[in-house]
């Protein structure tokens, strides 16, 4: 599905990505993580085509995708559910869901919005409302929902469970592990290594810019440096485990 | 005179400002669109002005064609040349701030006035009024069909701006550009096709007011610097990116202008128009209908 | 920094198109005049004009005229068998680039300078000329230009005297009330105040007066306010479009006062532009407008029917009394020359001199007091009709 070789990126001088490797296998939900500043946000940025890399290659199966436009990386399939939301904020759910569909506005769309629709039911009745004036967890919907409406086959997800109560982020983990099941290939960010590792099929832990480290979730969850980092144990808890 | 010719009186003055005031107010409509995609003024905008009037004189009298034919002529051709302003000065910008490209919106004005005396020279361009001359009897008012025309053209824009920025994929896509775009980016919307967009629908109803106001108020090169300033005094006091209220503003500057002319002193019509502007914006920055809740910010 | 070097950029680009623009609009006269008169040791004579800019109306058919004047005294052989060269600057209306060119023109030694074209330059300029003793015959109307001074001519009509014509004409036919409208810029502002100076030796009583940006697009407000003062005349005062405007608004609200302007009317397009509107309304102007319609025995038909032809059927275009404003000036210059030698003293004495100079805008007398030369029998009072400016039946 994707693969992503060497990929050196950043923001004009300062470099935030140095020679990222990883891939995503089709109907496959792999997770990244990593603290703060570590450039995961920069990694699909630059994979949504947002930024463009200094070095290294992108392919979508046999095609390299490296510098395309968001525009056109959306039309290969691609979607990326941006951190902080980033929603249309005096529009309606109604208008964010239609736009997010921009790529296939000459293709009907009704049926999409109501898969959408079927997967967060709040939605269908906030449907006229402006979308800045929705809660943090139904605003992370929206903007779930707004990806999906390009039927993307690899959706990029930065931070879904950011700022949100548990149950809220259990609640929309569930609905990605639904996604999954409908042959939707997912890259998603957390800081939320639990959550993450739980839904997920594979990891990678970045550092600094850097893949340190990868496995499948099992692994990762068993993995010491990475309780210790990640999952908020203690060093002696993480040794007895 | 008496009571009867004061009334009558004032029913011309407010007439009157409202024919004035629908022309600001499709500039000011002008001047929003380009704020919205860009978060710059266009102090080119006037300029748009000009070429319509000039440009449907043109069309009509040199190429004979029918009035309603010069004036597409003219909104198709100057909606090009806002095109061809944006590709050529200001998408090369490599590091655009807001502060170079409203330079080169005024370095653009120089170019648009330029070529408008290079084509058309010095001469006053002029037509008949599109519906003839007599003037129509209203309230105890008189006013020409073409005044009245005016207004009806701007109602005409302002329910299809409303409609288009309401209804259409295109226009939801300019106005979700506007909010967010990156946002906008991410979802497929090719922002500089937006921007291109706005710069054609600026243009095109900056040349669509020229049009009907050419035979009203004549058209020579150098008249859209006054076009540009009323329109943005409007665009100002009703808040920057507000259509509807720039229609209003629009009107209420033209009746300000207009009453004050009638009842105070036209030597101050400016100054007092102008006075209630620095009024309303010392109270509300953000113009008369500016919203604070909805804020938005546009970078470039 | 890169900000810096695009505004730089921008501003050269904008700079270029604007003088590209001014450059072929003023059809480079300067260039061509330098070509007609290769030959050593021409007669430097300098020329200030409004080419371009907001009073290229006047400054253009000045400078066309000019053109013309050069290319014909040349092919004659000159001046004293020495060709002349007139260098033609444009001002664009603005002061301080007048002051700047009659510098220019002072540091090319130049015998005499015509022009500028407007009063606001004029004024500008003088006190410089004054003080250099070079000759100035300006172009411009205001008569305080010449007012104590020993170097400055001019040539147009003088608009007291144009005020005087109207008022005469208003208490000839028994009028009291008058409104007045005006434009709010310098020509405006200057005949506004003469009107309101002059009023009272007429007996007239000003019923309202009204006064409207040169730029305005609509005066429906101010002439409202007249129609309600019930004025028997309305002058009205500028030289924008807003004369054709004036006009029209007038029609539409169906002022039945009689309507006088200015002699700034007397431009065919401002006419054609205002239609029927124009129809009747009257004002003082130079006789060129209405050339034909004079008594053969009128002493300025001749030159005023042979200009008149020169001028169209060179320039495809109508002749304007502004062009015959520069006849009249380089003309002066040109006969000094011939008469007495070219030189800055010399022209100066002749101009001051000169009785019975027949020129466009009437005959002139010229004395030590006097540096316009002009009576207000110079002035004739036009009105339209059938859309043609023509002499008012007495
Ligand atoms: N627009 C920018 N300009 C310059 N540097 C940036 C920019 N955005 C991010 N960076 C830098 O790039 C590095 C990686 O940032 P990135 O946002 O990718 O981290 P992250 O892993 O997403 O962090 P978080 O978990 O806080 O979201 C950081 O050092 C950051 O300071
Ligand atoms: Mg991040």
């Amino acid at each position: 599905m994707l693969r992503v070789e060497n990929l050196t990126s950043g923001y004009g001088r300062i470099v935030a990505l140095k020679g990222v490797s990883l891939h995503v296998n089709p109907g496959e939900m792999v997770t990244l993580i990593g603290a703060n500043g570590s450039g995961k946000s920069t990694l699909l940025s630059t994979l949504a085509g947002l930024i463009r890399p200094m070095n290294g290659k992108v392919f979508l199966g046999n095609r390299e995708v490296t510098r395309l436009s968001p525009e056109k990386m959306v039309r290969q399939g691609v979607a990326l559910v941006p951190e902080g939301r980033q929603l249309f904020a005096p529009m309606s759910v109604e208008d964010n869901l239609i736009l997010g569909a921009y790529t296939r506005r000459r293709d009907g769309q009704s049926g999409t919005l109501d898969e959408v629709f079927g997967l967060f039911p709040i939605l269908r009745e906030r449907r006229a409302q402006p979308a800045g004036t929705l809660s943090g967890g139904e605003q992370q919907m929206l903007a779930i929902g707004r990806a999906l409406m390009s039927r993307p086959s690899l959706l990029l997800l930065d931070e879904p469970s950011m700022g949100l109560a548990p149950r809220i982020a259990q609640d929309i983990f569930a609905t990605l592990s639904d996604l999954k099941r409908s042959d939707t290939s997912m890259l998603l960010v957390e800081q939320n290594a639990h959550l993450a590792l739980r839904a997920a099929d594979r990891g990678y832990v970045i550092e600094t810019g850097q893949i340190v480290l990868e496995g499948d979730s099992e692994s990762l969850r068993s993995n010491r440096d990475v309780q210790r980092a990640y999952l908020g144990r203690g060093y002696q808890e993480a040794w007895d485990a | 005179m008496g009571h009867h010719f004061q009334t009558a009186d004032l029913m011309q003055y407010l007439l009157s400002g409202v024919a004035l005031g629908s022309i600001y107010a499709m500039v000011a409509i002008g001047f929003n669109i380009i704020y919205n995609a860009t978060g710059i003024v266009n102090l080119a905008q006037g300029e748009f002005v000009m070429l319509g009037g000039m440009v449907t004189v043109w069309a009509h009298n040199r190429l004979s064609l029918p009035v309603a034919a010069a004036v597409l002529v003219a909104v198709v051709s100057v909606a090009l040349i806002g095109i061809a302003f944006e590709r050529l000065a200001i998408r090369p910008v490599r590091k655009p701030t807001v502060l170079t490209l409203v330079i080169i919106t005024i370095a653009g004005s120089f170019v648009f006035r330029g070529a408008a005396l290079l084509v058309w020279g010095r001469s006053l361009s002029w037509m008949e009024p599109f519906l003839g001359e007599a003037p129509v009897h209203l309230l105890g008012a008189r006013i020409t069909r073409q005044h009245i025309l005016v207004f009806f053209t701007l109602i005409v824009v302002a329910f299809a701006l409303m409609f288009f920025f309401g209804y259409t994929i295109a226009g939801k896509s300019m106005r979700a550009c506007s909010y967010n775009r990156t946002a906008a980016r991410l979802v497929g919307i090719n922002d500089r096709t937006m921007v291109m967009l706005a710069f054609a629908l600026s243009a095109g109803i900056g040349a669509l007011a020229g049009a009907v106001v050419v035979p009203i108020s004549y058209m020579e090169y150098d008249n859209g610097a006054m076009f540009g300033l009323k329109g943005f005094a409007a665009a100002v006091f009703g808040g920057l990116g507000h259509n509807p209220a720039a229609v209003v503003a629009g009107i209420l500057l033209g009746i300000i202008e207009s009453l004050s002319a009638g009842f105070i002193s036209s030597d101050y019509k400016d100054a007092i128009a102008l006075g209630v502007l620095l009024l309303v914006l010392f109270v509300r920055p953000r113009g008369l209908f500016g919203r604070t809740d909805l804020g938005r910010l546009t970078e470039f | 920094m890169r900000y810096v070097k695009s505004f730089a950029w921008l501003m050269a680009i904008a700079l270029v198109a604007t003088l590209g623009a001014g450059a072929f609009a003023q059809d480079a006269p300067e260039a061509e005049a330098k070509a007609a008169t290769a030959a050593a040791d021409p007669i430097k004579i300098g020329a200030v004009f409004a080419i371009t800019g907001k009073a290229a109306w006047l400054g253009a058919p000045e400078a066309n005229v000019v053109k013309m004047m050069v290319e014909d005294i040349n092919a004659k052989g000159g001046i004293h068998g020495r060709p002349v060269e007139v260098i033609v600057k444009d001002d664009q209306a603005d002061e301080t680039a007048s002051r700047n060119a009659v510098g220019e023109l002072l540091r090319e030694n130049v015998v005499a300078i015509v022009g500028p074209s407007t009063s606001g330059c004029s004024m500008a300029v003088a006190p410089m000329c004054e003080e250099e003793g070079v000759p100035l015959v300006s172009c411009a109307a205001l008569a305080k230009i010449v007012e104590g001074r020993e170097w400055v001519f001019k040539t147009p009509q003088r608009d007291d005297h144009v005020v005087e014509r109207i008022y005469d004409y208003v208490k000839e036919k028994g009028m009291t009330k008058v409104a007045l409208m005006s434009s709010t810029d310098g020509f405006g502002a200057g005949g506004r105040a003469t009107l309101q100076a002059k009023a009272p030796e007429y007996g007239l009583e000003i019923v309202a007066d009204e006064t409207y940006d040169p730029k305005d697009t609509d005066m429906t407000a101010q002439l409202t306010k007249i129609k309600a003062a019930a004025p028997d005349a309305i002058v009205n005062w500028t030289i924008a479009p807003a004369q054709s405007i004036v006009l029209k608004n007038a029609k539409q609200l169906g002022v039945e006062a009689q309507i006088f302007q200015s002699h700034g009317f007397g431009n065919y397009q401002y006419l054609a532009a205002a239609g029927d509107a124009a129809e009747g309304v009257i004002f003082p102007a130079g006789r060129i407008l209405a050339a034909k319609d004079l008594p053969d025995d009128n002493p300025q038909k001749a030159l005023l029917v042979d200009l008149t032809e020169k001028y169209e059927a060179k320039y495809n275009d109508k002749m304007s009394t502004f062009a015959g404003h520069a006849y009249d000036a380089l003309q002066l210059v040109f006969e000094a020359c011939q008469n007495k030698e070219p030189d800055r003293q010399d022209i100066r004495d002749y101009i001051e001199e000169r009785q019975g100079f027949v020129g466009t805008g009437g005959v002139f007398n010229f004395s030590p007091e006097d540096h316009t030369g002009l009576q207000k029998d110079s002035l004739e009072m036009l009105t339209v009709k059938d859309g043609q400016f023509t002499t008012l039946a007495k």
